[in-house]
């Protein structure tokens, strides 16, 4: 069939060097000054998979399995974040300055890191508690088939489209509106479709660049229109910087949690020896539940980031970012928490600053379309070098 | 009527099976079904219902239930059935349902789809089995050209689109211009030759930045398209990745003028943007609040019908099943119902929501005018653009 083989395009582009360069970097100041926004996207991207990575390196410690769920997990936290987002309104709380807007993020989040912790403690014990003891092949394929299910679940249950992200909206009493409004301030408008369904949209009632004066408040308060609202988009590099933040915070608690109190002495005891852990009493089955509960706590945190960073959520949210934190817990070496924190990093950067190196050192337009293959490209070659990651130990399997 | 499983056998099996005459009392000699202008036109409908370009399916489909109930009022016109089937934004499962819906159901015509990739599939499988088919909305050059005389389509094609992007470009004197285009999508990389083309033609100067579809993460082309410092950023994609690559670039692209094709017409567009303030143009069929009195009346009827405004598919959902039905009227009355496909490329100056339109060409495909929207909050009317007559 003629149709299959020709291209649908008579003259594609030719691939390398296409188009006039608009602005050539001048010498190796607008290198390196091209460079750092590269790296640090790099940085924010890595936040993001050391978290999920964490979930993976922790599970595979202790019980040695290859948790393939866990990207749905994150999955689930991003959908749970997305309706507390959409739905509560904590807006509209009355509080100062953006104090309402931090309050709907919080509550977002602990509900989606709660929310994940739950589901994972769920599947934990419905789906990997009953084939613990049947191998790690049979417990391998009951993960990916968990995450099939989950996967086909969320688009049952919201759509298999993707929905765009819930900008928060920061309220303001007509009263306080600035004398000129410096964005499109909006209220709600009901009306009614032939088939009397009533349905609620955003209309413009202070357009941006409106001078706001005694007059126009009036005539609004004539209306019934004493509040309205503006959505305020978050820039990726706020959001960034929290991912950071919230991982510079949760790193040293973790250490904490693991290395200083029973449940951490607990889940080193079972990573070293499940069978003997139990015989000297530690419940094994709650302290895998709480691993389970802890590792995706931190991926429903990271599930709200990205859709927040990245502006939408679709029921496969999680499975590149899971397949690649997969990866970050590998080139860390599995079963290590710094290896699981260093190896998202190293992941998230090289999948930024390696393409922009081939682009700019070896004239590649197109790395950038690859770059996803580039740092895969980058694993494989880490793991020749180091078969068991950076942090790993190698250990001879008892036969 | 099922005639046989569709894994089984080549083409000449079925025509042996279709010969048949108690098997199949409605199919031609060369097996494919035939319309005898008698019981109802079969329409198969194709549409993206779910996953990336959902909207696109939803609003096309509405449209074509609007154009149903008028045609249906209307005398003479033929009695018609739709089958519809989702291509969940997909090329594969597009071609899989053209096969399918040709095969087992026996429809008389294909309509659909609207991403041009996959609106390739269903011409293919329709050049094969000699159904005629038309897409509302695929705008690549080549679909009509490589689908052969038996396709056709009621929007305009990207070699036209592209121009008028540019000269709008070129006439604000934005005269540098990096391009955006999606690897893996016919209709990006189509639109983007032409805007390049007609671009570089008239003096601008371009670079070109690449993703894939399935990215989420488009901060390697927002900085790179930063480090050009260009007037003008031509994004040729979907509204699904380019939504929230405008949203990622706040900051980075701020006070950079915008400009895309229709695959960007979108109700979700805005909100996937966010609040950026970004200056957004896009070049489309239709735009609900546009100054005209056939786009206002159906935009006023679609709100109240299905509680939201419509955009771009929705109209050229609505034409395209005005123009079949319009041809199959044609054909039934000169006694020729199953030259259905020459009758839809004899199409005249059939009125339709997004323009009038002829279908005389030779690549099947109308020249109509286009609307070029802003996108401030939502999708507002921007300004006219003739089309060349």
């Amino acid at each position: 069939m003629s149709l299959v083989a020709a291209p649908l395009l008579a003259a594609p582009f030719p691939a390398a060097g296409a188009g006039v360069p608009l602005a050539t970097a001048p010498g190796a100041v607008g290198f390196f000054e091209d460079l750092l926004p590269f790296l640090l996207n790099g940085f924010g991207l890595g936040a993001i998979f050391a978290f999920i990575a964490l979930g993976y390196t922790m599970v595979y410690g202790i019980i040695k399995l290859i948790n393939f769920a866990h990207g749905e997990f994150f999955m689930f936290g991003a959908y749970v974040g997305y309706f507390c987002l959409r739905d509560l309104e904590l807006e509209r709380v009355a509080l100062p300055g953006p104090l309402p807007i931090v309050l709907d993020f919080l509550v977002a989040l602990t509900a989606a890191a709660f929310a994940a912790g739950l589901l994972a403690v769920l599947t934990e014990r419905l789906a990997y508690r009953p084939v613990r003891k049947a191998g790690r092949i049979a417990a391998l394929l009951t993960a990916v088939g968990v995450s099939l299910l989950l996967q086909n679940v969320a688009m049952r249950l919201w759509g298999a489209q993707a929905r765009a992200f819930p900008d928060p909206k920061a309220w303001s009493r007509v009263a306080d509106l600035p004398e000129v409004a410096r964005d499109d301030w909006h209220r709600d408008v009901a009306f009614h479709t032939d088939a009397g369904a009533e349905i609620l949209e955003p209309r413009v009632e202070v357009a941006a660049g409106t001078r706001v004066d005694p007059a126009l408040r009036e005539a609004l308060a004539a209306r019934g229109v004493d509040h309205v609202y503006r959505t305020v988009t978050l820039d990726r590099d706020a959001l960034q910087a929290f991912v950071l933040l919230a991982l510079l915070l949760w790193a040293p608690l973790l250490w904490w949690l693991v290395k200083r109190t029973r449940m951490g002495k607990a889940m080193r005891a079972v990573s070293e020896d499940p069978d003997a852990a139990r015989l000297m009493g530690i419940p094994l089955d709650r302290v895998v539940a709480a691993t389970f509960f802890l590792g995706a706590f931190v991926a429903g945190v990271g599930g709200v980031a990205y859709i927040a960073t990245y502006g939408k959520v679709f029921p496969l949210v999680g499975f590149l970012p899971g397949l690649k934190a997969f990866v970050a817990a590998v080139i860390g070496g599995i079963g290590s928490i710094p290896g699981a924190i260093l190896g998202g990093l190293i992941l998230g950067v090289t999948e930024m600053v390696l393409p922009f190196l081939l682009q700019r050192l070896a004239g590649w337009e197109e790395a950038f379309a690859w770059k996803d293959a580039i740092a895969f490209a980058f694993l494989i070659l880490v793991l020749v070098v180091r078969p068991t990651g950076l942090f790993g130990r190698a250990t001879r399997e008892k036969v | 009527m099922r005639t046989r499983p569709a894994r089984f056998g080549s083409p000449a099996l079925l025509a042996a099976l279709a010969a048949a005459p108690l098997l199949c009392a409605g199919c031609g000699d060369a097996g494919r079904p035939v319309w005898d202008g008698k019981g109802p036109l079969k329409v198969g409908v194709i549409l993206p219902m779910t996953q990336q370009t959902a909207t696109y399916g939803e609003e096309s489909w509405n449209g074509m239930q609007l154009a149903a109930e008028d045609l249906r009022a209307r005398e003479g016109t033929p009695a018609f059935e739709l089958v519809l089937r989702d291509d969940r934004s997909n090329k594969q499962e597009a071609g899989n349902h053209a096969k399918a819906l040709i095969e087992t159901e026996q429809v008389h015509v294909l309509v659909g789809s609207v991403a041009s990739s996959n609106t390739k599939q269903i011409f293919m499988e329709a050049r094969e089995a000699g159904v005629p088919a038309i897409t509302p909305a695929s705008t690549n050059d080549r679909l009509t050209v490589e689908g052969g005389p038996l396709t056709s389509r009621v929007c305009f094609k990207d070699s036209f689109q592209g121009r008028l992007q540019a000269e709008f470009a070129l006439a604000r004197g934005w005269k540098r211009a990096a391009v955006v285009v999606d690897k893996a999508q016919d209709y990006s990389l189509g639109l983007a030759e032409f805007f390049k083309q007609a671009y570089e033609a008239g003096g601008g100067q371009t670079s070109l930045h690449y993703y894939v579809t399935e990215d989420t993460d488009f901060s390697s082309v927002i900085e790179n398209v930063a480090t050009q410092a260009p007037d003008l950023i031509f994004v040729a994609g979907y509204y699904e990745q380019i939504g929230p690559m405008i949203r990622q670039a706040k900051g980075r692209w701020d006070g950079k003028p915008i400009l895309g094709g229709d695959g960007l017409d979108s109700p979700e567009l805005p909100k996937l943007v966010g609040d950026t303030q970004a200056e957004i143009y896009l070049s489309t069929h239709f735009a609900a609040d546009a100054p005209f009195e056939r786009m206002r009346d159906f935009a006023a009827r679609y709100k109240s019908r299905f509680g939201k405004s419509p955009g771009a598919m929705a109209a050229l959902g609505y034409d395209v099943l005005l123009v079949l039905m319009d041809a199959a009227r044609r054909a039934r009355d000169a006694g020729t119902p199953d030259q259905l496909a020459q009758a839809i490329a004899q199409t005249q100056g059939v009125e339709g929501v997004s323009d009038k339109i002829d279908l005389t060409t030779p690549d099947r495909t109308p020249i109509k005018d286009a609307v070029i929207v802003k996108v401030d909050g939502g999708l507002k009317f921007h300004q006219a653009v003739p089309a060349p007559r």
